[in-house]
């Protein structure tokens, strides 16, 4: 992006494309890009991604900031851009801008222990953070880890390929979740609000992330709160649809604030002072 | 400074007579692209002026705003390159005269919100245009249906917030410039150097604040949770037909949509109008959407100007220049809703529809 002009992207070329979900519709790939001019962000921001002739789409950053050579973005095919996006190889050509948006608060969680709970798609723009806190240089400012990742069926988990990296991590737990019983699946089953219970955690020095579809971070954060996690703690990040990243075209507003520049990542106290309209 | 403490502090003004002011705009044409009412398919609107004569000064607002001459219905902003984009020039100074106070006021709202200190990024695309835009404001004699730009607080003689302003009186005009810019606009002229004002007869509308300045009376000193759910947004907004032709026609309105289209191998990027009054505006591609429903959209488009933008950038983003009340096809009207709105707060919701 030109420091200028907000709106300018810059060029980056497509490294490698990974085929993430493993169900039918195959309907996730990850992007590793090597960018021209490359920039660093924040766990939580994201960026305006284009296709030259075919428009623009916001994708959350989902590899680790502290990766310099390459960055990653996780793409579900839902619509036009997406489709054509999902038609690229490595060696395409593709245009960015950002970061955008503001971050996860990583200093202010320092000396909390962590759940993180997300649905389907919406481990990718946590990923940034996870990978952040394991980080050797940063993991002993973070306490006691708990990961219950949730999806629809065994083959629809993306970066199941870290998951056994995560899982032994010290101090970590790691759980799975699936919709509806599936064969020779051995964890979890069911929605991930019905199973916190199940997993102890201190509820004096916990704070929650939680990413994923609306109505799971809905049913999720009401069951935390219930629990007695202040909303103080619980942490999510939203999606709206979005043109222009910067708080100009008048799209992502939920009241007065802007999702592209006051979030996307939101408290859910925060949340409870803004009208439900999202 | 406020505008009002600095008005003192820049050129004197001076009189000009109706030939004079007609010669001043003729030299100026060849310095600048000139937007001014004109008649066009017998609606006068601030167009491009090709003939001095075209200009008509005293017929009350247009019907279009001046908007487009920084945030056009459709430009081009940038095209892709082989390994960066480049950026649409656009260096073209252009002097907008006649823009009724009302349509002042809207520009200082869009200069808020894309270029203001508050706004965190700066449009370089607005920025751009209004770089080289040079605004002579006139006073509004003629009031339409439907403006309420005194309840709004803005004064139709007078503003401040311009590089010049012209009065109308008798044959001619009072010049008052206001900035470098306004000062530098007739110093050549013959008019200013031989028709300085006589003390004593610079028009009273120069000085004085209007009469509500400050004591606004269509405001909303509220919260989002005491109007967001609490109102009869559905009755509201009985009637519209979801066409918006509210948010093209109003000069604060500027929601856009990035389009890219290809010609002969080579992409550009366009920015377009977009408007809130669509379902599709704020539709996800996997099929959510937070505002589904008419009213829903007609509630954005009345607190984004009353509340949100007030509590964002310290300003409202409406006017009262009465362009959408005489436009919308559905009768709806922003004024008696939000003075409807404010009698529901001051009588805690007890006023019968
Ligand atoms: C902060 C943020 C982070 C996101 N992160 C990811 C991610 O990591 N991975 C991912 O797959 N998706 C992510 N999304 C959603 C993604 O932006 C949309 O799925 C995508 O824009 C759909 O584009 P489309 O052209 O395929 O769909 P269409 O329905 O054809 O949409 C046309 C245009 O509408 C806009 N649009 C439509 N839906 C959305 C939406 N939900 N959010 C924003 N703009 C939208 C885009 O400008 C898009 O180009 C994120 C959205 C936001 C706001
Ligand atoms: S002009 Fe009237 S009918 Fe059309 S979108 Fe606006 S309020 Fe609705
Ligand atoms: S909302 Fe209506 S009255 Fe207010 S500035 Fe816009 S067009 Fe004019
Ligand atoms: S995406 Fe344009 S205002 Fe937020």
């Amino acid at each position: 992006m030109s420091l200028q002009n907000p709106y300018l992207p810059s060029r980056a070329v497509i490294m490698e494309v990974i085929q993430e979900t493993k169900s039918e519709t195959q309907d996730v790939k990850t992007f590793r890009l090597k960018l021209d001019e490359p920039f660093d962000y924040r766990p939580g921001q994201f960026v305006e991604f284009s296709v030259a002739g075919i428009g623009e789409c916001t994708f959350g950053f989902a590899s680790s900031p502290l990766i310099k050579d390459h960055m990653e973005l996780t793409v579900k095919r839902t619509g036009y851009v997406t489709e054509n996006i999902h038609m690229l190889s490595e060696g395409s050509t593709v245009w960015i801008r950002g970061p955008f948006g503001n971050s996860f608060p990583l200093e202010k969680m320092e000396g909390s222990d962590l759940f993180y709970v997300t649905g389907g798609l919406g481990l990718a723009p946590l990923r940034p953070m996870i990978d952040y806190v394991f980080d050797p240089a940063y993991r002993d400012r973070y306490g006691k880890i708990k990961m219950l990742m949730a999806a629809r069926t065994p083959g629809d988990f993306i970066f199941s390929y870290d998951f056994e990296k995560w899982a032994q991590m010290p101090d970590t737990e790691f759980y799975q979740t699936i919709d509806s019983p599936a064969e020779g699946w051995n964890q979890f089953v069911g929605f991930p609000h019905t199973l916190i219970e199940k997993i102890p955690f201190d509820l004096e020095k916990t704070t929650a992330v939680l990413c994923g579809p609306p109505p799971m971070i809905k049913a999720l954060s009401n069951a935390f709160v219930q629990y007695g996690l202040p909303p103080e703690r619980i942490y999510t990040t939203l999606e709206m649809r979005m043109t222009c990243g910067v708080g100009k075209c008048g799209k992502c507003n939920i009241g007065h604030r802007y999702v592209c520049i006051d979030g996307p990542v939101f408290s859910m106290a925060e949340l409870g002072e803004m009208p439900s309209e999202y | 400074m406020s505008g009002y403490e600095m008005l003192s502090s820049f050129g004197s003004s001076h009189v000009m007579t109706g030939n004079q002011l007609s010669a001043a705009l003729d030299d100026l044409l060849q310095k600048f692209t000139v937007v001014a009412p004109v008649m066009a398919d017998n609606k006068l609107v601030y167009d491009e002026v090709k003939d001095v004569s075209d200009i008509v000064l005293d017929d009350g607002l247009p019907y279009k705003s001046p908007k487009e001459i920084v945030f056009p219905r459709a430009e081009d902003v940038m095209r892709f390159l082989e390994n960066r984009v480049e950026e649409a020039q656009v260096i073209k100074p252009v002097l907008l005269v006649g823009a009724k106070p009302c349509d002042v006021a809207a520009m200082n709202v869009l200069d808020e919100v894309f270029t203001g200190e508050q706004g965190r990024f700066k449009d370089s695309f607005y920025n751009n245009r209004r770089e080289f835009l040079t605004i002579v404001g006139m006073n509004c004699r003629e009031k339409k249906a439907g403006c309420f730009c005194e309840e709004r607080g803005l004064n139709p003689a007078f503003s401040v917030d311009c590089d010049g302003f012209l009065t109308l009186q008798h044959d001619g005009a009072v010049y008052k410039p206001l900035t470098e810019k306004g000062i530098d606009l007739f110093s050549g002229t013959a008019a200013a150097l031989s028709n300085p004002v006589s003390p004593g007869t610079e028009p009273a509308s120069h000085g004085a604040e209007p009469a509500s300045h400050g004591a606004e009376s269509l405001v909303l000193n509220t919260t989002e949770g005491e109007v967001f759910n609490a109102m009869p947004w559905e009755k509201y907004a009985e009637g519209c037909i979801g066409c918006g032709t509210c948010t093209f026609i109003c000069p604060t309105c500027h929601c856009f949509n990035l389009r890219d289209s290809e010609k002969n191998g080579i992409v550009t990027r366009t920015r377009v109008w977009d408007s809130c009054m669509y379902p599709k505006f704020t539709l996800h591609a996997g099929g959510h959407n937070p505002r589904t429903k008419k009213y829903e959209r007609f509630r954005q488009r009345v607190l984004h100007k009353y509340l949100y933008i007030p509590e964002n950038y310290g300003c409202i983003a409406c006017t009262g220049c009465g362009r959408c009340i005489r436009s919308c096809p559905g009768g709806l009207n922003i004024r008696n809703t939000v003075a409807d709105i404010r009698s529901r707060l001051e009588t805690k919701g007890e006023v019968p529809v």
